[in-house]
């Protein structure tokens, strides 16, 4: 139980209860040892105060004797008081003498002495009676045997006060001695103490220090990396006990973090290799789509069969018409190639637009300005024709006037820039980010398509390049045209492979 | 060597968790154990040794107080009895001092027993005398409440409660063989001195000498021998005049042939005086009581006798009787101690016994 109450104690408590106790030690030893030299020395101060004592007895015994005598001769009144005040003195004194039988000669002289006094003051009272009586024969008898007993008293007195003497030399001579030894080892008990005082106190730092060292071994393999050390055992109430059981907690909380980061990073990987995974397949399926959505052998064949037929009957306009609607078609339904150069797709822009003005008669004026390295580059099939379509659906179709469609390719250091304008309605900005973000619905809502909308554009363009900034739609505003720009890298993937 | 490592560093951390927290408690406890110890083990040797004084004052105390009183307290046969009556004394709850070792001035027996009646003491031993001082003062002890034991000497007039003492008409008889035995070997008269003590009104040796007296007379039966008597008195008021008087017998024409000691220290002087004045073998010498000069003497030859007393039975009879009256109210009146002779033919046996004291 105390062991667990010291262990609760705080360090300052813990150290400081530790000095207290080393001095409370020091000043139990120093109390006890002031306390032995202070008898010891009351013991020699008495040594001799006995035989004070017995001077005095003396004296008082003399002065009995000398006021009895001197009232004897005298009988004044002053003599007789001093008689009553000696003899009161007196028997004062002799009610402090041993009244015992001991086995030391002086206990037993003093009985002697007492009880000898109690008589010669009885014999002294009954011979100041008998004076007063004027029995003058009576106190003379009582005189001489008072005046004998006072003799022998007062050798008594003498002889014991003389064993007293030698014995208390004796005593002060050994006493003085022991004196000595008990400074002596007084002496070498305060060394013991204080150095039982000084190991107490060593050994108490030393192992309060010592999970501190361990702790901070322990703190500097966890500072240089190592976070498996082994765990610092050590329970305490106080601040150290707290430091070690956070220092503890703090590594192994340090573990699980480290785990728990390294878990987290290794989900958002395989979770961002899914993704890829899904949006590559949703790819493929959404050109799978598109392409099926564009698929009309029946349409073509029944071209051809139609071109053939106006071959036959001589409509030779008819027959180039036909057969470019054909071409045109059949373009789309080429789906194992789903990249082309940009001659093909140039080409495919250059059919759909004679179809165009054989339809519209003529309507749309069609300029190209292309630099002839560049028509090798590839590019997703199906990407010139819808954006040409949108500008003449949306762009010249609304307007009054002829149309114009211009499409230029040039090499840039960027990459290989397909511009597409015409000097249609325009775009107001809304529907040109409407557009770029996909959240414009406005194309679809024309039947006369090829069925291939801006975002399929848009989307494609992104996935061939890998980049969202494929495309810049430009327009001044309602009435000032449009135009298209799209951007192919200098060496998408695609063209490496 | 690697699992080694690891074995240990567990068992190092199983060591630690055993003992978790600094486990100072005990440490503590033992250092304030230590210094208790060490502090208290000093005061209790240093309280030791002022008991030591103390118990000096203290002690243990006694329920009587009996004094001895003798005019020969130095002697080796005073000694010897109050020894043994101190020794008895003590094994029944009494203190028995030999009143005039605690004064420094020498008093006379009559005076002692006067320190010792005012003193109050709960009996007394003493060495008295027939004088009629001495009956007055045992008188005055007694009728003080204090019972008197007479020692050695007897006085008969007194209210003493008993008498401890020696068969003397036996002493007697016994130095009457011995001084038969001499005159036998010696043939011829002898001349018999007995040296009594001057003034003395002690009743012991007219005992003695009659003793011897009768003895002679009764027992002599060689017709040609005849025998002079003479008393000497030896004056034994002070310490000297005991050797001087026996000097003198030595100094006048007719020396003793026999010369009977009734004291211990008059046996020692006229052994000295016989061996200085080389009368070896003229004077017999019958002694009395034993010390270690005397024994020495009877193992060279140059005393004849020595009556040995049973000095220890003596004590114990003192002590006896007083306690004896103090709770019954009565006593017997008369103890004697065993005597016993040595001479030539046992002195072996003593000489052991002292040599073994």
């Amino acid at each position: 139980m105390n062991k667990k109450k010291f262990s609760s104690l705080s360090l300052q408590a813990k150290i400081s209860s530790i000095y207290i106790l080393a001095n409370l030690f020091i000043l139990l030893a120093n109390m006890m040892l002031l306390i032995g030299i202070n008898r010891m020395s009351n013991e020699m101060e008495k040594v001799y105060q006995e035989n004070l004592n017995l001077n005095a007895l003396s004296e008082c015994l003399g002065g009995v004797q000398d006021s009895m005598v001197e009232y004897l001769g005298s009988k004044t009144t002053e003599s007789l008081e001093n008689y009553y005040r000696m003899e009161q003195e007196y028997s004062e004194k002799i009610r402090d003498l041993s009244d015992e039988i001991g086995n030391v000669s002086s206990t037993r002289m003093e009985r002697n002495i007492r009880h000898m006094s109690e008589a010669y003051l009885e014999l002294t009272s009954q011979t100041i009676e008998a004076k007063r009586g004027r029995n003058v024969e009576k106190y003379r008898l009582r005189y001489e045997s008072a005046t004998k007993l006072y003799h022998y008293i007062d050798a008594y007195i003498y002889r014991l006060n003389m064993e007293q003497f030698v014995s208390n030399s004796e005593n002060y001579n050994s006493l003085s001695a022991a004196f000595r030894v008990f400074a002596y080892t007084s002496m070498m008990v305060m060394i013991v103490v204080i150095l039982i005082n000084v190991l107490l106190i060593i050994k108490f730092t030393g192992s309060m220090m010592e999970p501190l060292k361990t702790l901070s071994q322990r703190a500097n393999e966890v500072a240089k990396g190592n976070l498996d050390v082994e765990m610092v055992a050590f329970q305490s109430e106080d601040e150290i006990g707290v430091l070690t059981r956070a220092f503890n907690q703090m590594v192994i909380s340090l573990k699980v973090y480290i785990e728990r980061i390294k878990d987290s990073m290794e989900a958002t990987r395989r979770l961002k290799e899914k993704e890829l995974l899904m949006e590559a397949h949703l790819t493929d399926a959404q050109l799978k789509y598109l392409q099926a959505q564009i698929n009309p052998h029946f349409l073509f064949n029944t071209l051809n069969a139609g071109a053939q037929l106006a071959m036959m009957e001589g409509a030779d306009r008819t027959y180039a018409y036909i057969q470019k609607v054909a071409t045109f078609f059949r373009y789309n339904v080429r789906k194992e190639n789903d990249q082309v150069s940009l001659r093909e797709e140039i080409n495919l822009v250059d059919d759909y637009i004679y179809i165009l003005n054989v339809r519209f008669s003529g309507d749309i004026h069609y300029r190209k300005e292309i630099e002839e390295s560049c028509l090798d580059r590839q590019i997703p099939s199906m990407i010139l024709q819808p954006i040409v379509e949108n500008c003449v659906n949306h762009g010249i179709r609304e307007m009054a006037g002829e149309g114009e469609i211009r499409l230029s390719v040039r090499e840039t250091k960027e990459g290989v820039c397909i511009s597409i304008s015409d000097n249609g309605v325009g775009m107001s900005q809304e529907t040109i980010d409407g557009i770029l973000q996909g959240t414009y619905d406005g194309t679809r809502k024309s039947s006369d398509s090829n069925g291939v909308a801006m975002d399929n554009v848009l989307a494609r363009l992104r996935l061939f390049t890998g980049n969202d900034k494929v495309m810049d739609i430009y327009s001044e505003g309602i009435g000032k045209g449009t135009e298209f720009i799209i951007y192919l890298p200098v060496t998408p993937d695609a063209d490496v492979e | 060597m690697e699992k080694k490592r690891e074995k240990s560093a567990t068992k190092r951390t199983e060591k630690r968790q055993q003992s978790p927290g600094y486990n100072l408690t005990g440490l503590l406890f033992a250092t304030g154990g230590a210094v208790l110890v060490t502090v208290i083990l000093i005061m209790g040797v240093f309280q030791m040794y002022l008991k030591r004084f103390q118990g000096e004052k203290g002690g243990q105390t006694y329920e009587e107080y009996y004094v001895m009183l003798t005019q020969d307290k130095k002697s080796d046969f005073w000694q010897a009895i109050y020894e043994s009556a101190y020794l008895e004394g003590l094994s029944q709850g009494v203190y028995i001092d030999l009143l005039s070792n605690d004064l420094s001035q020498d008093y006379s027996i009559q005076e002692l027993m006067d320190i010792a009646i005012y003193a109050k003491v709960d009996g007394i031993i003493v060495e008295a005398d027939e004088s009629l001082r001495m009956t007055e003062q045992i008188n005055k002890a007694v009728s003080a409440g204090i019972p008197v034991v007479t020692l050695y000497g007897d006085n008969t007039q007194s209210e003493r409660c008993s008498y401890v003492g020696l068969g003397y008409y036996d002493i007697g008889r016994e130095y009457g063989r011995q001084i038969l035995r001499i005159a036998g070997e010696k043939g011829k008269s002898q001349n018999v001195a007995m040296l009594v003590e001057a003034g003395s009104e002690k009743t012991s040796q007219n005992i003695v000498i009659s003793g011897i007296q009768e003895t002679i007379a009764q027992e002599n039966t060689d017709e040609t021998l005849s025998f002079q008597y003479s008393m000497i008195a030896v004056d034994g008021a002070s310490d000297f005049t005991v050797e001087e008087s026996i000097r003198d017998l030595f100094m006048q024409e007719e020396i003793p042939d026999i010369i009977v000691c009734l004291g211990a220290r008059d046996t020692a002087c006229v052994y000295q005086a016989v061996v200085d004045y080389n009368k070896v073998g003229q004077v017999s010498i019958l002694g009395y009581y034993t010390s270690e000069a005397i024994l020495k003497g009877i193992d060279r030859g140059v005393i004849d006798a020595t009556i040995m007393v049973d000095t220890a039975q003596m004590g114990r009879y003192c002590v006896d009787a007083l306690k004896e009256y103090k709770s019954l109210g009565n006593t017997s009146e008369y103890f004697a101690a065993d005597i016993s002779l040595i001479d030539k033919n046992n002195i072996e046996q003593y000489m052991g016994d002292s040599a073994d004291e």
